[in-house]
């Protein structure tokens, strides 16, 4: 965090697309996550997640566009120290013992922090002598993020690290990660596509769909953005704002709207909960998307 | 020499701090390949035994028959007459045992020494990549602090500098025993064949790092590790046939000539028998041109293959193309030259590929 005062954001994309042989799986994604944030990134599988995390590790290069993570690109040497990525199908060495592979990380990384890793591993209560080929996948899923952690990168890029825990790590393993990252002021960027994993951790959000950004900016920010109204049916008056999302139950019509104006007394209004915002545009793939002011990147704040 | 003391250490906790990472890589290497290394060592190590052990047996035979230092072509061995046939003398009969249990000894051994070259590109050159990127774990190491560049340096040259160490020690075992065999008897095996030729001297070597860089070039491109194997023994097997093809024009041959009865006695018997023969050969015309022997390799009785020859105009003065014993040093030479140029064009190759692989798609 020390070193942001240069303005630059952890993570900042403008323009950037991937295409592959089958076609775009990230098109036209421009947004800047500020250091020091907590970002969950959520979209249905095959959304584009994966892939732009791995355009940040420089496992990928962009087709069109650029990326730039502490203000250099992602094949920097120096952003290979400040990162930390893990992929998806967190691979590592069946054969290594944990010890092992956590050897590993210190001989590949300068600034090594082995207490760290250490704690995560002991979180999972994995034993250090155990092959990795013999943990389940939640447990492998630990050891992958102690070597994360261990890194001590200024950027975590995390691919679904929850999807193969049970509640009760889960919970654990978000209560490591997140001591760490206040405690060194670390940025993280969470790719899942279940909600109620990161309820109540992220401040950030980056909702994509069909490989572009839908919603980018504050968590807060996002929800009070938004309103869930509910009114009769006939719905008049709600073009005048940017409706995401309609449903009709009976006589009534409830709708997530991005108010452009006081919404008129004639509806129930209250402010959705982030889970409900995100739902909402989930559902409706058409909605516009919402890029709040401190997801822009610093450039475009210039502009008039 | 207090400030002295005081400044070593410091000297050296920075340089360790600086080349951590490097010596990091090493140690990636070594615990990667720990089993294959180990496994690798008890092979080179049972192969030289054996080696060491059928040479010391042979010349302890040759001795102790009185034909150690002796030739079976020469007409005598410390001035015993050395006959045709078997059972007509002790001297003769030691050479037929000589020849009877150590030649399927020889080239038995020495193609298990040609399939090493083989096996460790196939088993350990092939997989090095293409199974890191089969199992997705390069996300792991390509993330980390080390640049891919290194990684992939210390990942070849550690591994190469075992085995080629390993391959050094056998070929210059496996040389040591056939050359002593083939100057006492053996005279028939052409030493310029694929066994003992590749499994010999600097030519075995260079071929072991060939067989390495071919596999791993192959593993890093096909990217599935049972695929690369697969092409990787069939791109040594390539190689090896290629190089026994290329073998007899790497050298300018000499050519002897026979009377024209075709008896080549002209020849100095040394000359004749320590030669590599074979490449070509056939019948020269009265004006002095050759007439190789395949152009009548079709005719199916000698005297067709006489009509044949003198249809071409060949006299009965033969010709045998020839490579001397001098020649066998500079041959071992220019073949490795080859092959190391080759696996050095495959490293940089190597080292190219895995830098751009991100970019792998063009861009639009």
């Amino acid at each position: 965090m020390s070193d942001d005062n240069d303005g630059s954001g952890a993570l900042e994309a403008a323009g950037l697309g991937k295409k592959y042989r089958r076609g775009w799986a990230l098109r036209d994604v421009t947004f800047r996550l500020p250091a020091g944030r907590i970002c969950a990134m959520v979209g249905p599988n095959g959304s584009g997640k994966s892939t732009l995390l791995a355009l940040a590790a420089d496992l990928l290069t962009p087709t069109t566009g650029t990326l730039r993570i502490f203000g250099e690109a992602p094949s920097a040497p120096t952003t290979r120290e400040r990162i930390a990525y893990v992929a998806q199908e967190k691979p590592l060495y069946p054969r290594f013992s944990v010890a092992d592979t956590l050897r590993m990380g210190a001989s590949l990384n300068p600034h090594w922090d082995q207490t760290a890793a250490e704690r995560v591993v002991d979180e999972a209560e994995v034993p250090l002598s155990t092959r990795i080929g013999s943990l389940s996948g939640g447990r492998r899923t630990c050891v992958a993020l102690a070597v994360a952690l261990g890194k001590r990168a200024r950027l975590l890029l995390l691919d679904e690290p929850m999807s193969d825990q049970d509640p009760v790590r889960r919970r654990r393993m978000m209560g490591v990660l997140m001591a760490e990252a206040a405690e060194r002021g670390t940025t993280v960027v969470i790719s899942t596509h279940v909600l109620a994993e990161l309820d109540g951790v992220c401040d950030y959000l980056l909702l994509i769909g069909d490989g572009r950004i839908r919603l980018a900016g504050d968590s807060e920010a996002i929800q009070s953005a938004h309103r869930l109204i509910t009114g009769a049916r006939d719905g008049s008056g709600i073009d005048a704002h940017t409706v995401v999302e309609r449903r009709t139950t009976g006589r009534q019509l409830t709708a997530l709207v991005r108010p452009t104006s006081p919404v008129g007394d004639d509806w129930i209004v209250r402010e959705p909960s982030l889970e409900e915002v995100l739902l909402g545009y989930l559902r409706s793939p058409e909605a516009p998307p919402l890029v709040t002011a401190s997801a822009r990147p610093v450039a475009e704040d210039g502009a008039p | 020499m207090t400030a002295l003391s005081r400044d070593v250490p410091r000297d050296r906790a920075r340089r360790t701090t600086r080349t951590g990472g490097a010596n990091g890589v090493t140690w990636l290497v070594r615990r990667q390949y720990r089993t294959m290394f180990c496994t690798g060592a008890a092979l080179v190590v049972a192969i030289a035994g054996y080696i060491v052990w059928q040479r010391f047996a042979m010349t302890g035979y040759l001795r102790d028959h009185g034909i150690a230092g002796c030739a079976d072509w020469k007409a005598t061995c410390h001035g015993e007459p050395i006959p045709d046939g078997r059972g007509e003398s002790p001297v003769g009969d030691a050479f037929f045992h000589i020849s009877d249990v150590y030649r399927p000894r020889i080239l038995a051994t020495g193609r298990v020494l040609l399939a090493l070259p083989a096996l460790f590109g196939v088993f350990v050159g092939a997989p090095l990549v293409a199974r890191e990127l089969e199992n997705g774990t390069h996300k792991l190491v390509w993330t980390q602090s080390v640049s891919r560049t290194r990684w992939l340096t210390a990942q070849l040259a550690l591994p190469l500098a075992a085995v080629l160490t390993g391959s050094a020690l056998l070929s210059a075992l496996y040389t040591w025993w056939w050359r002593t065999a083939r100057a006492t008897t053996l005279t028939d095996i052409a030493w310029g064949t694929t066994v003992p030729f590749d499994a010999s001297g600097p030519a075995a070597v260079a071929l072991t790092a060939l067989s390495f860089l071919l596999g791993t070039a192959i593993g890093l491109v096909v990217a599935r590790t049972l695929p690369a194997m697969v092409v990787t023994f069939g791109a040594i097997a390539g190689v090896v046939y290629g190089l026994a093809a290329l073998r007899p024009h790497l050298m300018p041959t000499r050519t002897m000539v026979s009377d024209a009865d075709g008896h080549f006695g002209r020849t100095p018997q040394h000359v004749f028998y320590t030669s590599w023969r074979g490449m070509a050969d056939g019948y020269l015309t009265r004006t002095g041109e050759k007439v190789p022997g395949d152009l009548c390799s079709g005719a199916d009785s000698s005297s067709a293959m006489h009509r044949c020859f003198a249809r071409l105009g060949a006299t009965g003065r033969g010709y045998v193309e020839y490579h001397p014993a001098s020649h066998f040093w500079p041959l071992q030479w220019i073949q490795a030259g080859i092959c190391l140029a080759a696996a050095a064009a495959l490293t940089v190759f190597c080292l190219w590929w895995i830098r751009r692989r991100p970019s792998g798609r063009a861009t639009a």
